[in-house]
């Protein structure tokens, strides 16, 4: 049998290795957005370039005001869980949070801080979710973010969709003004300025 | 040695030895002394180098590729797209490792490119499933990805490579950006990044320590080190005042100087002791301000801080090492400019005993001005025209240095200037004179 330079098996274990870390990436996330829950969080978008990560639209989701459980101290910023739940509009929110990883139901990990107001009686945190991009083609992305800017949007037409599956979250789509961001056309954009889309 | 004189040492000696001035023989002892120039050196450089820039070009190529972000495919064939061209430079590394390893364009270009793409594949992950990720958890998984491709490949480009993007994560690291809780930890992941790069600096050394690549690699640790320090002492890690940063980077310097005369004392240009010279200029430059009390406004009056005298005793031990060191390789010590730090510990001290700036600028002014005087005479005593123009810039500047800050007619400014700028040409002048005649 053949023998080969030591370097080559060294070689051959690290380009396992580099094309293991995106694929076991890749079938982490893929599992969340086949079969992770489905949420709508409502946003506004901007559009900066990024050429090393693609063209994206960056994604500013509300901050959630949540009461703080008692023993969890959030005077620095930390990692807690946030479970998620749904108003009477159908759109995401959290419901709690927790330094405990929840057994069932949606939830996602989340930055927290504690959130003061001079009428506060009981302690509340400031809690973001971590989505904030939306990747989108390079030709379609100014597109998408003149259809959000052309017009006085009406509440809850422009929202992310996210997946959730044990405390991941994949953001599966973005809907502006009732459409979906990759189907806006530049005629829509025209449409849109005479008063119609 | 230097390979345009061997090339035309052997161009000169069959001239030589028809001309009667050397004998065949001597001529082949000169040729078996200074060795043989390589053939097509120049050739074989240019081609490594354009094999370089032509991987670096085309993993930049792919990179912006995946960026125009192709949404007519599915995420599945979107990360294929992505995972292909990482796959395609693995194979051709492969080819290169089994058939080219002698071939340093083959082994440097593949090992760059597969870095480029290694890193290219992570982020279409990101960009295929909107994962926002963060700044310094891509760069770190990318770079511990990447540093073995020096090591398997003996790539310098790659490690060098490797020594930005840490330098990279660093800074985003120690800008807070994107990190939340204690930040301690991060600077486990960058010890670890550090020290995965250091046995090839060693490998490199041991080979040749005034090659290019030791070169080059000197320049990446220095920058590295200089940047990861300027983080530690900033408002996110340290928070320090003036003063310690001055006196940080003061000790740093001096230990880059050291280290330069321990690691590369005979190199016959300045460009191959990096240390010895960017850390000897720093330490020099540095006196110079301190000297003028510009711009750093040391404090001297706040509380002593302990770090810093620990961080001090920690400097004297080791430079000390490095001065027996070097004493036992060379039977001499290293400049008096390793004092440096000591001498602003000093200064500082006296500052805060005479409760006045005065004490640091007296020393810094007498160490500089004594410092160019011991240059302008080493430089005499050897004849070295280099140095005796240095020492002789050091001292002048001093002089038209302290001109500007005090209140001094155009007259005596303007004849100050001319005896200075005659005594530069005068001395060239009888020291050109002097080599001649001897």
């Amino acid at each position: 049998m053949k023998k080969y330079p030591v370097v080559l098996y060294v070689f051959i274990a690290l380009c396992a290795v580099q094309l293991a870390v995106p694929a076991v990436m890749m079938a982490r996330w893929e599992y969340v957005s086949i079969r992770g829950e489905e949420f709508k969080f409502e946003m506004r978008p901007v559009d900066p370039a990024d050429l090393f990560r693609g063209r994206y639209v960056s994604i500013y989701l509300d901050d959630f005001i949540v009461p703080i459980p008692e023993g969890l101290s959030l005077e620095k910023e930390r990692y807690v869980y946030a479970r998620i739940g749904r108003d009477r509009n159908g759109f995401g929110l959290i419901t709690a949070i927790g330094t405990d990883e929840p057994e069932e139901g949606a939830y996602v990990k989340v930055k927290a801080q504690n959130y003061y107001e001079y009428s506060d009686k009981n302690p509340r945190a400031i809690v973001r979710l971590p989505f904030n991009v939306y990747y989108m083609n390079e030709a379609k992305a100014p597109v998408a973010e003149s259809a959000f800017w052309l017009r006085n949007r009406e509440r809850g037409t422009t929202y992310i969709t996210v997946r959730i599956l044990k405390g991941r979250g994949v953001v599966s789509g973005l809907v502006i003004n009732g459409k979906e961001a990759e189907k806006i056309t530049p005629e829509d954009l025209d449409r849109n300025r005479e008063g119609s889309m | 040695m230097n390979v345009k004189f061997v090339r035309w040492l052997h161009a000169e000696l069959p001239l030589l030895v028809k001309q009667g001035v050397l004998s065949q023989a001597a001529a082949d002892r000169l040729k078996e002394h200074y060795g043989v120039p390589e053939k097509g050196g120049r050739a074989v450089l240019a081609i490594t180098l354009l094999s370089i820039t032509g991987s670096l070009l085309i993993g930049a190529g792919i990179m912006i590729l995946i960026a125009h972000n192709w949404d007519g495919m599915s995420h599945f064939s979107r990360a294929m797209l992505g995972l292909s061209p990482l796959a395609a430079a693995q194979c051709l590394g492969g080819y290169a490792l089994y058939k080219k390893k002698a071939s340093r364009k083959w082994t440097e270009s593949t090992a760059v490119l597969i870095l480029m793409l290694s890193g290219s594949s992570i982020a279409i992950v990101g960009q295929t499933y909107n994962l926002g990720g963060t700044t310094w958890q891509f760069l770190v998984t990318w770079m511990a990805l990447s540093v073995p491709l020096a090591y398997i490949f003996r790539s310098t480009l790659a490690s060098l490579l490797c020594l930005a993007g840490t330098c990279g994560y660093f800074i985003v690291v120690t800008r807070g950006y994107e990190i939340i809780g204690d930040r301690w930890p991060y600077i486990v992941y960058f010890a670890l990044l550090f020290a995965a790069g250091i046995p090839y600096f060693i490998m490199k050394l041991r080979e040749n320590r005034y090659s290019v690549d030791a070169v080059l690699l000197s320049i990446g640790y220095m920058a590295l080190i200089t940047v990861a320090l300027e983080g530690l002492l900033g408002y996110d890690f340290l928070n320090a005042d003036n003063s310690t940063w001055v006196f940080a980077f003061a000790m740093l310097f001096t230990l880059f100087y050291l280290a330069g005369k321990l690691i590369a004392p005979e190199a016959p240009t300045m460009w191959q002791r990096p240390m010895q010279t960017a850390g000897g200029f720093a330490v020099m430059s540095i006196s110079y301000l301190l000297a003028l009390n510009e711009p750093f406004h040391i404090r001297w009056d706040g509380s002593l801080e302990y770090a810093s005298v620990a961080a001090f005793v920690v400097f004297c031990a080791i430079a000390a090492g490095l001065a027996l060191l070097i004493y036992r390789a060379r039977s001499e010590f290293p400049s008096p400019i390793a004092l440096m730090p000591v001498l602003f510990a000093a200064g500082y001290f006296l500052n805060r005993g005479i409760k006045s700036d005065m004490g640091m600028i007296v020393l810094f002014n007498i160490f500089v001005f004594a410092a160019g005087v011991a240059v302008f005479l080493m430089g005499a005593r050897s004849m070295n025209m280099q140095r005796i123009n240095a020492g002789m810039f050091l001292v002048a500047l001093m002089i038209v240095s302290h001109f500007f800050t005090t209140e001094i007619g155009f007259l005596a400014k303007g004849l100050v200037f001319v005896f200075l700028g005659s005594a530069f040409v005068a001395t060239n002048i009888i020291l050109i004179r002097k080599k001649r005649a001897s």
